[in-house]
């Protein structure tokens, strides 16, 4: 996971294994892409943008910068109200059983 | 003049013909109102993500237009109080933005750059989980 992105990494890995991740900067996905205003339409890419549940991810964990989170999140609500994205879903079936309550499970993925 | 674009969902129940008169409709009321009509996609029929009335799907169609903000305003409460239309959705056009149905719960393409996503999103969440 991410190994081969280390060109972009601001310096050494602080912890092998685990979260190579340390202090490297996330680049925004649409900034990159040169989108000017993410759509709502486009439901295969605000995907990876929603937890298994359907929560909108915080920009901490997408990277997407200020603008496009924003943009993002608003593109994520439309959606929702066409029906084209899930407001909740279940995640997976079989986890229907509760978990026990506490940590956010959504986080997970 | 603006560019608008309205996303209609209609009842799955609904026989074409009237799926097609509200459409035209639509039109007409555009060009009355001194708009112009650019484009119409029919998405046909998808699965909803919820239900809605019981229903687990909706007939889509977009509709690209040039309007004033009254015929817009127009539009949007016609289309509220039409029977058949389940919801719709009317933002401002983004020039050159996609208007084909988007493919359905297809991964995206494996092109490059979602793969490199994907990456990105499960290392922040390494990251995030390594915060706390």
């Amino acid at each position: 996971m991410a190994k081969d992105r280390s060109s972009q990494s601001s310096g050494p890995r602080k912890r092998p294994g685990a979260a190579a991740t340390g202090g490297r900067r996330k680049s925004c996905f649409f900034c990159k892409d040169k989108v000017d205003e993410v759509d709502y339409k486009n439901i295969n890419q605000l995907r990876r943008y929603i937890s298994e549940k359907g929560k909108i991810r915080s920009r901490r964990i997408t990277g997407a910068c200020r603008r496009h989170q924003v943009q993002v999140a608003t593109a994520v609500k439309r959606a929702r109200e066409m029906a084209l994205l899930p407001y909740v879903a279940e995640g997976r079936e079989e986890r229907g059983e509760r978990p026990e309550r506490g940590r956010d499970r959504d986080r997970e993925r | 003049m603006t560019a608008y674009e309205i996303l209609l969902m209609l009842d799955p129940e609904l026989p074409e013909e009237r799926q097609s008169e509200i459409i035209s409709r639509a039109r007409e009321l555009i060009e009355r109102g001194g708009g112009t009509w650019r484009s119409h996609d029919p998405w046909g029929r998808r699965r909803l993500a919820y239900e809605i009335d019981h229903k687990a799907e909706g007939v889509y169609h977009l509709i690209v237009f040039e309007a004033s903000a009254e015929t817009l305003a127009e539009i949007t409460r016609i289309l509220k109080i039409t029977d058949g239309v389940v919801r719709h959705l009317a933002v401002k056009h983004v020039e050159g933005s996609q208007t084909r149905a988007p493919r359905e719960d297809v991964p995206p393409p494996p092109r490059e750059e979602s793969d490199r996503e994907r990456g990105y999103a499960g290392a922040n969440i390494g990251s995030q989980e390594e915060e706390e």
